[in-house]
């Protein structure tokens, strides 16, 4: 389990994050929902290692985070950022394979873990093809194979479970630049990953496929949390309606009876 | 990951076109020797002499030298995640210039010593230029305990106009006869080679170049960021300072001992890559490999173009790097546009 307790983190004199506290279970899709500039990606920083906070406590598998060397982490944990721009032209394979870097996997093996991943997220056709020709999607979706492999290529571990060995997954946005198709091939699969053990911190835009496939909700505004809870839960406020600001009504998922929100025009 | 299988990679094409080279360079020149005889190593007294006093180590040096300067810019465009990225960037050799023309152009010795103490000295005034002007601007471009890149190539513009400041006003100072040495040191140039020289290379560089192969792999996690390459686990900032240091002693053993050569470490990674794609752990030896057949070839162009006279092997460099870098640039350009 990853625990932050009352982490803080100011840049001049504005307050980044303000005493928040959550916890990532294993086995459990936790989303990070807010408006633009709230703190989200900096609070995935924190958590994913690459930022130290002014404040408070950060503990993986009981173990302080600030404790965790670089390569024990990179076998824990995989992080997709944002926006990644690679300068040179690799092959989809390569760009995948860059996932393996914490492991010495046997070529047979490696090539093994990249089909089936990329299989995964829907990119098994362009296995010999140069990054740099696909589209911002199709991109997106080899960055996400890239960390998945990261993950599963632990030896140690069953392919199937992560329950003996916890590991974490952090992504922001990652379905940013997906078609509709995608997303929720991308987000059933996240769902898959959590039924096997998997922890997984997710920062998404979209209110109503967090609702839908988060089993966590994290809203944060301004660098505080100002809602922690399951979706059933977040439909019994009105937290979404103040932290946006927007006009919204609220409704409810036909099959799933999960809330939903639309805009009053 | 274990290194992946090479079959479909030409390394014995690299190879073969390195040995046709150097034995052209080995027979040719104002003596011509037969091919033949150095293969099979029947060859008159004087051949042998002139093969193993002049041109084979002539011929190493330039194999040597080549292929740390293409690994170099290799690293360095790793580091900067720029293809335009080359050590002559940074002003490493600018840097070490500069040195090298303060020795001659306001020797202190001057006359006092023998000429081989003096040609150590310039090497030596090289070497040390180069890894002051790295260390110097390494610290102009750390900023809170991190190295950005930023910085670092704004660092290096500074360093090397500020060098061609130094340099012009030390051609203002000197007389008829430095000027002339400043002038043939800058172009570069490998017609001094002897054996211990190539010895306290080989020693230098191998080393270096085994390294660097060793960390091709820590190279390609580079091309994704440094954020992510941290979360791969491979510690950035350490990572960093030593490939600049790398880049350093390369820059500044190769400038010390044959001067500048400009455009090897722009042309030779970019065109392997073209090749063969831009997996470092293809990218570094092939481009070691190349670079040694590239710098070789020049050399031996210098040396018969106009026999007996002999042209600086920068020069040639040159005048085949510069179009070649516009021919980037405008490719570059249009990609982008």
């Amino acid at each position: 389990m990853l625990t932050v307790n009352k982490l803080s983190l100011g840049r001049s004199g504005k307050p980044l994050l303000d005493q928040v506290s959550l916890s990532i279970q294993p086995g459990q899709l936790t989303i990070i929902l807010g408006p633009n500039g709230a703190g989200k990606s900096t609070l995935l920083k924190c958590c994913s290692g690459a930022l130290h906070a002014d404040n408070g406590h950060i503990h993986l598998d009981n173990k302080p985070l600030a404790d965790w060397s670089l390569a024990d982490l990179a076998k824990k944990r995989a992080v997709l950022t944002q926006q990644i721009h690679m300068p040179f032209t690799l092959t989809v394979k390569e760009v995948v394979s860059l996932g393996l870097a914490p492991w010495s996997l046997s070529d047979q093996q490696a090539n093994a873990l990249i089909h089936e991943t990329l299989m995964d997220v829907g990119m098994a056709d362009t296995e010999p093809r140069r990054y740099a020709n696909l589209s911002g999607g199709e991109q997106q979706r080899i960055q996400l194979a890239r960390v998945l492999v990261q993950l599963y290529a632990d030896p140690n571990s069953n392919q199937d479970k992560y329950t003996k060995e916890p590991k974490y997954l952090f992504l922001d946005e990652p379905i940013s630049a997906l078609d509709l198709h995608q997303q929720q091939k991308v987000l059933r699969l996240l769902k898959t990953l959590t039924q096997k053990g998997l922890g997984i911190f997710c920062i998404l835009h979209d209110i109503n496929l967090a609702a839908l496939y988060g089993d966590n909700l994290v809203l944060l505004e301004k660098g505080r949390v100002t809602f922690n809870g399951t979706p059933s839960q977040l439909s019994k406020g009105n937290q979404i309606e103040t932290t946006y600001q927007a006009d919204l009504i609220r409704l409810s998922h036909p099959d799933t009876q999960l809330p939903q929100w639309q805009f009053k025009q | 990951m274990k290194s992946h299988s090479y079959s479909h990679i030409p390394y014995p094409m690299l190879m073969a076109i390195l040995c046709l080279v150097g034995l052209f360079a080995l027979t040719q020149g104002a003596y011509s020797i037969a091919w033949k005889d150095v293969l099979f190593s029947s060859m008159s007294e004087i051949d042998k002499q002139i093969l193993m006093t002049v041109r084979l180590p002539r011929l190493l040096m330039a194999v040597l030298v080549g292929a740390a300067l293409a690994v170099s810019g290799a690293l360095m465009q790793a580091l900067f995640r720029n293809p335009l990225a080359d050590p002559g960037l940074l002003g490493v050799s600018s840097g070490a210039s500069v040195f090298v023309g303060i020795l001659i152009v306001l020797n202190p010795f001057s006359g006092s010593l023998p000429l081989w103490a003096q040609s150590y000295m310039q090497s030596g005034a090289a070497f040390l230029g180069a890894v002051l002007t790295c260390w110097l601007i390494f610290q102009l471009s750390k900023h809170k305990c991190q190295v950005s890149v930023l910085h670092l190539l704004l660092a290096g513009i500074a360093i090397n106009a500020l060098s061609g400041s130094a340099t012009g006003l030390l051609t203002y100072l000197s007389n008829d006869e430095q000027l002339r040495a400043l002038t043939f040191w800058a172009m570069g140039n490998l017609g001094g080679a002897r054996w211990e020289q190539v010895a306290v290379v080989a020693s230098i560089l191998l080393p270096l170049l085994c390294y660097v192969w060793r960390q091709s792999k820590n190279l390609n996690l580079l091309l994704l960021g440094e954020e992510e390459a941290r979360y791969l686990g491979l510690d950035v900032e350490r990572f960093k300072v030593k490939l600049i240091a790398v880049v350093a002693l390369c820059v500044g053993v190769t400038v010390a001992f044959t001067g500048l050569i400009g455009f090897i470490g722009l042309m030779v990674p970019h065109l392997i890559r073209m090749m063969f794609g831009a997996d470092n752990r293809i990218v570094i030896p092939c481009s070691a490999l190349l670079g040694a057949s590239l710098l070789t070839s020049a050399d031996t162009f210098a040396r018969v173009l106009v026999i007996p006279a002999e042209l600086p092997v920068g020069l040639v460099t040159s005048l085949l790097g510069g179009p070649f870098f516009l021919w980037l640039l405008l490719k570059n350009i249009r990609a982008t546009s």
